[in-house]
């Protein structure tokens, strides 16, 4: 998901810069630029594998409206003032370009709108709008819409007053009789006189459909092909009045279902449509929404997505003509359940299509009320929109406002997060705190598409001991989790995916180095954020454990496809997920699945095996060279300086030589640090703990071939190094990495996480333990203490993951107890971030462990 | 005469460049109306599409106006084919396009088509063009009088000189002629084949032959003519600056941004647009250049004459605006004559020059100067007619 953020946004930022100049062209007069402007646009989204087919709509439809709202600005009230030569040539244009799209919907879309304007022009050219008919005509039948061909020659031919017999008038006719004798002859003439009337409605031609249906009649009378002859006399005994209302219904609702039995499903929509206005006129307007609805679940449950899809819509423009143009609870509710009802749908073309349906009604809120139901529909646009590539930073804050206030009640994070909303809601939430109040309880009254509880964890009794997460390449999740019981919970979210984009924004800001600070949030609340933007169903996990696991450490298992977070940075609302024994997978899982047994080994001994453990510390840290001159200092100067590299091994000597614990250490550096030597150790002899600090020159093609430079001038790759350990697979050792990292100019890397993350996803953890790497390169004393608790525990024969919590713990607990002390000794109550700061944090969450968190280190 | 009939019952200028049409009073600084001397039929689109039909005949069916002209047909320029009357030989618009523009006078009805016209033509027009203009303005219109001015007289006139070499560079002809106390000679002109519609077509050439096979590039002839006008020079070596820009020289680079917010980096190309003038081969034209025919054309005089030819070498017209080019005329038309006579060349390049001719005529008739009026023959026919009628 987060790959090539950079290079998405890029593509973007160009994308809306070539859409300003293209439609201040077309502003200009200069359609024919614009037109090439916009067509290679089109070409460059079409050739853009990483883009999915949504957001390539999404971007293709930004190029459609950009020819729509020009051609709209060159509309005028009176027709002398209009520049009909720019008008025609735009549209000429723009139909070309609609073609050329793959998505045949937009131009039937906007012909359709052209057609409608035709219609009401009163001196309509005859010839004109035949040939216009007739060229759309030629677009249906390449289509196979048949329906649609016979609706536009049908209303061709009530324009023309007179029949044309062109071939698309035959073929209008040929595929009309094809479906009519697909029927019981008993039902030919209803089913000719939905069709007929439907184009009536359609079109908005006269009040009254049974007149039109005799305007057709007479029309037609001596151009009717013989076979629908017999149809077309009998059309004049349909009568739709309350006598015959039942019987016509019960019709209508057999041909709908024998319809969909011979696979001609596309011609329900009209009977749907029929059916609606028959039961309003006879019975009553909510008996026709009933009825309507009952189809979307026919449908639906049938697999045709498409007239459920229909049916929506048309039930839109029903709800659209009852209400005024505020805020419309009725049309944003219609169209978030039809968001809900085609999410899973693989192929989401209309799911995206309900979003953007969903979102035009989604207007500026005024009462309370309405407020909540904004931001809570926008807490499911956000969720709907996640299954799409989408950086609109809005959506995201909209979210976050509403997990903030409603879902977390944390009303001072709420707060932060206003300044990010848009311009038109901000006045809205001066008074937050009464906003709240007013609106808090709407939840149990509002609409509600997820199924609520979906699993037992809720339950009590269900003692969660370990999480495993999966966010997978394709931002989907998954997760598995075992209770204390040894009870297995496992499934997928599917109502929301995983969209870092914005969050690695704040992310970088917050650690980045510039003064100027885009977001101004401390690292507490950071984790809140990260924490709101897990789905639900994963942040109740996460309450679990705060409510139950005061006497056990939960095990918490990130199988992740690129590192870009830590996730110990989650702030739960209580505390920093540091607090959990927590590991992560970068790429695919292993493909037999992950070793639980030793979940269960935690020794409670406090005693210390002595003597058992043998160190490899190597030194890459390329202090004696490669060096470059400096014409200022008059001498050379080291190319890749480390000094807390240098300061750390220094440490990691002197701490581990002190230990009872190390019965031997080999330590490889300066001169010695050689390629031949440090092969040699780690393949031929035994250690369970090798420390390696050094800088790594990465390579973004080939992550696996990135690699040390060797004090002989010669480099040892990363897969070497594996495979020197797989040579030597008896005693499976953590790796300790303290690295910089370069790219192949020497520039150093910011983004370090993801870099190192991406390096070792290439290599299976078989041959070794684990490894615990380093982000930040600092050293100073919380790192010390920290490395330092991190090998007691571990020595105490604790797992990687709860000596790695312990060291933090302890950490945590000297920097608050000395943060109290300063606090009481100036007597100072300050309202801020009392359990942290961004200084000690950095160095505490800096350490990240890769592997199962519950292994232990080998003997 | 009353002071609105002397505003306006005098003389009109009029220049039908190929490139731009100029109009206006007689005795003015400047033409009233200055205007590309193009049109565009309002039906005949640059994009033909043959995905939807009908929509001409539903819009625009009922529309009166069938060409729109100058500026107002620059407004379609991408959208509607873009014509020049005068490079089609079209006098059926040349009528219309005059009738156009010459309503933009606002003059009053009572004194519409009784002005005298001036043409300013250039030496080499036909009879046969003559006769088709004083059909539109004596038949069709009914003006009373029709002056064909020669354009290198009037140059001429504009520096107060009797004699020099004037060559006057449009967009579609270069025409060069000489003129001696006065006096031509029918030996001494000459109509160069390269002029500005060329030299736009060589820079086109230019940049796409390098960028032709790129992916997304265009380019059109109307852009290249505004890069051509806006970037154009003249050097002396173009040879040596090429090899100086291969080198690194920076000085000629320019980038102009296309509309499609597309960048095109020229550099060499901006000084070998003029180069045809100077090696008509460049452009597939067996031809000598531009110095050498200015040469014969003075060697055409007798020998004592040169010296003043030469020192008044007169550039004029719109194709003579690239800078560089009086220079290294001047430097190249040295290679032709001996060192005595070299001190004594002397190219003038007056500002205004792209509309000199309009300008001279205006001053000529101010000195009252004007020679060689036509008399509309309907008018004396009508003259014969009441004299008859009164005898």
């Amino acid at each position: 998901m987060s790959t090539s953020v950079e290079k998405k946004r890029k593509f973007l930022s160009n994308f809306q810069e070539n859409v300003i100049q293209a439609r201040r062209l077309l502003q200009s007069g200069n359609h024919h630029w614009a037109s090439k402007l916009i067509l290679d646009l089109y070409f460059d989204i079409e050739t853009k594998e990483w883009l999915n087919a949504q957001k390539k709509h999404q971007l293709i439809l930004v190029l459609s409206n950009s020819f729509w709202i020009y051609i709209n600005s060159i509309k005028r009230e009176k027709k002398e003032e209009m520049d009909f030569i720019k008008y025609v040539d735009a549209f000429k244009r723009f139909f070309s370009f609609l073609t050329k799209l793959e998505d045949f919907n937009l131009f039937e879309k906007f012909a359709t709108k052209l057609l409608h304007t035709f219609i009401e022009m009163e001196d309509l050219s005859i010839d004109g709008i035949t040939r216009f008919v007739n060229s759309f005509s030629v677009k249906f039948l390449d289509q196979k819409d048949y329906l649609k061909l016979i609706e536009i020659q049908t209303l061709l031919m009530f324009l023309r007053k007179s029949v044309i017999p062109t071939d698309y008038f035959r073929s209008a006719m040929e595929y009309l009789g094809r479906i009519i004798y697909k029927l019981e002859p008993g039902k030919r003439a209803l089913f000719l006189y939905v069709i007929l009337e439907n184009v009536n409605i359609k079109f908005d031609l006269i009040k009254d459909s049974e007149e039109f249906i005799q305007i057709m009649n007479k029309i037609l009378v001596n151009r009717i092909p013989n076979y629908l002859r017999d149809t077309f006399s009998n059309l004049s005994r349909i009568k739709i009045n309350q006598a015959t209302f039942n019987s016509i219904k019960e019709d209508l609702i057999d041909l709908i279902q024998y319809l969909n039995n011979i696979g001609e499903a596309s011609w329900i929509i009209i009977i749907i449509r029929t059916l609606f206005n028959i039961t309003k006129k006879f019975q009553s307007f909510g008996d026709a929404i009933i009825l309507t609805r009952e189809f979307i679940d026919f449908s639906i449950n049938r697999n045709n997505f498409q007239i459920a899809f229909e049916i929506y819509n048309f039930m839109e423009d029903l709800f659209m003509l009852k209400s005024d143009l505020s805020y419309d609870n009725v049309s944003i509710e219609l169209w978030a359940e039809a968001c809900e009802r085609f999410v899973n749908m693989k192929e989401k073309k209309f799911l995206l299509q309900s979003i953007e349906k969903l979102t035009n009604h989604l207007a500026t809120p005024q009462k309370p009320p309405q407020i909540f139901h904004y931001f809570y529909t926008c807490n499911y646009v956000w969720k709907f929109k996640t299954m799409f590539f989408s950086l609109e930073k809005r959506d995201f804050w909209r979210m976050m406002f509403y997990r903030a206030l409603y879902e977390q009640n944390d009303l001072e994070l709420a707060r932060r997060f206003i300044p990010y909303l848009g311009k038109h809601i901000r006045p809205l939430l001066k008074n937050l705190d009464s906003l709240y109040e007013d609106t808090k309880d709407l939840e149990n009254q509002v609409y509600f598409l997820d199924e609520k509880n979906q699993h037992d964890f809720y339950d009590e009794e269900f003692e969660i001991e370990n999480v495993i997460i999966r966010i997978k390449s394709t931002s989907e999740m998954s997760y598995r989790i075992q209770s204390l019981k040894k009870e297995i919970l496992e499934g997928e979210i599917n109502n929301e995916h995983w969209n870092d984009t914005h969050i690695i924004d704040i992310y970088n800001d917050i650690f980045s180095n510039d003064d100027k600070k885009e977001y101004d949030f401390n690292l507490r609340e950071f984790g809140k954020i990260l924490f709101l933007l897990l789905p639900k169903l994963i942040r109740d996990f996460f309450k679990q454990f705060k409510v139950k696991s005061l006497d056990y450490i939960p095990q918490v298992y990130f199988i992740l496809n690129h590192m870009t977070i830590p996730f110990e940075l989650i702030y739960e609302g209580n505390f920093f997920l540091l607090k959990y024994s927590s590991g992560y997978n970068i790429g695919e899982p292993p493909i037999e699945g992950f070793d639980f047994s030793e979940v269960h080994i935690e020794s409670p001994s406090e005693e210390t095996p002595n003597g058992q453990y043998k160190a490899l510390i190597i030194d890459s840290i390329n202090n004696l060279g490669p060096k470059k001159w400096n014409e200022d200092l008059k001498g050379k100067e080291l190319l890749f300086p480390f000094p807390a590299g240098a300061n750390e091994l220094e440490f990691i000597t002197r701490f581990l030589s002190q230990r009872n614990e190390i019965a031997s250490m080999d330590i490889i550096s300066g001169r010695e640090s050689t390629r031949k030597m440090i092969l040699d150790k780690i393949s031929s002899d035994i250690h369970n703990i090798i420390y390696i600090v050094g800088n790594i020159f990465y390579s973004e093609l080939n992550p696996k071939n990135s690699y040390f430079l060797t004090n002989d001038a010669k480099i040892i790759k990363f897969t070497e190094i594996f495979d020197a350990l797989k040579e030597n697979n008896n005693m499976k050792p953590i790796l300790f990495f303290n690295t910089q990292l370069y790219d192949n100019e020497g520039n150093h890397i910011e983004d370090e996480i993801r870099s190192f993350g991406e390096i070792i996803s290439h290599f299976r953890f078989n041959d070794i333990t684990g490894i615990i790497s380093r982000n930040y390169p600092i050293f100073n004393n919380e790192t010390k203490k920290i490395i330092a608790n991190f090998f007691s525990s571990l020595f105490k024969e604790k797992s990687l993951g709860i000596s790695l919590l312990s060291a933090r713990q302890k950490c945590i607990a000297d920097r608050t107890t000395k943060f109290l002390q300063e606090q009481i000794s100036k007597s100072e109550k300050k309202e801020e971030d009392k359990h942290i700061n961004i200084e000690n944090s950095q160095a505490i969450s800096s350490f990240i462990l890769y592997g199962e968190p519950w292994k232990h280190l080998k003997l | 005469m009353s002071s609105e009939e002397k505003k306006y019952l005098r003389p009109l200028i009029a220049d039908f460049g190929s490139s731009t049409f100029r109009l206006g009073w007689a005795g003015g600084d400047f033409p009233e109306i200055l205007s590309p001397s193009i049109y565009v039929d309002v039906s005949d689109y640059i994009f033909t599409s043959d995905v939807i039909d009908g929509l001409e005949e539903i819009f625009i069916g009922d529309i009166e106006q069938e060409y729109l002209f100058g500026e107002e047909a620059l407004n379609y320029q991408n959208i509607l084919k873009t014509h020049e009357f005068m490079k089609e030989e079209n006098y059926n618009i040349l009528e219309k396009f005059f009738m156009f523009h010459y309503q933009k006078l606002k003059i009053p009805e009572e004194y519409q088509f009784m002005q005298p016209i001036i043409i300013i033509s250039p030496f080499n027009i036909t009879d046969i063009i003559k006769a088709k203009l004083k059909n539109i303005f004596f038949d069709k219109f009914q003006f009373p009088f029709l002056l064909f001015l020669p354009d290198d007289k009037a140059i001429l006139s504009t520096l107060r000189k009797s004699d020099g070499v004037v060559i006057n560079m449009g967009e579609n002809n270069t025409y060069i002629s000489s003129i001696y106390h006065g006096f031509t000679n029918i030996m001494a002109r000459d109509v160069f084949p390269i002029a500005g519609e060329e030299l736009t077509n060589y820079l086109l050439n230019m940049i796409l032959k390098g960028r032709g096979s790129t992916r997304n590039f265009y380019l059109d002839y109307w852009l290249a003519k505004e890069i051509k006008e806006k970037m154009a020079l003249c050097v002396n070596n173009p040879k040596r600056e090429r090899e100086r820009i291969k080198e690194g020289l920076t000085k000629y680079n320019r980038v102009v941004k296309l509309p499609d917010n597309s960048k095109l980096r020229i550099n060499y190309e901006r000084f070998m647009i003029a180069e045809p003038l100077f090696d008509p081969k460049l452009v597939h034209i067996d031809y000598v250049s531009l110095p050498e025919i200015i040469a014969k054309i003075i060697k055409f005089w007798d020998r004592e004459n040169w010296r003043d030819l030469l020192s008044n070498v007169i550039l004029s017209g719109g194709g003579s605006l690239i800078p560089g080019l009086k220079e290294k005329i001047s430097s190249e038309l040295k290679k032709y004559f001996s060192n005595k006579l070299q001190d004594k060349i002397k190219v003038f390049a007056a500002s205004g020059r792209e509309n000199m001719a309009w300008i001279g005529a205006s001053v000529l008739f101010g000195l009252d100067k004007l020679e060689g009026w036509i008399k509309n023959p309907s008018l004396e026919q009508g003259q014969e007619n009441r004299k008859e009628e009164k005898s």
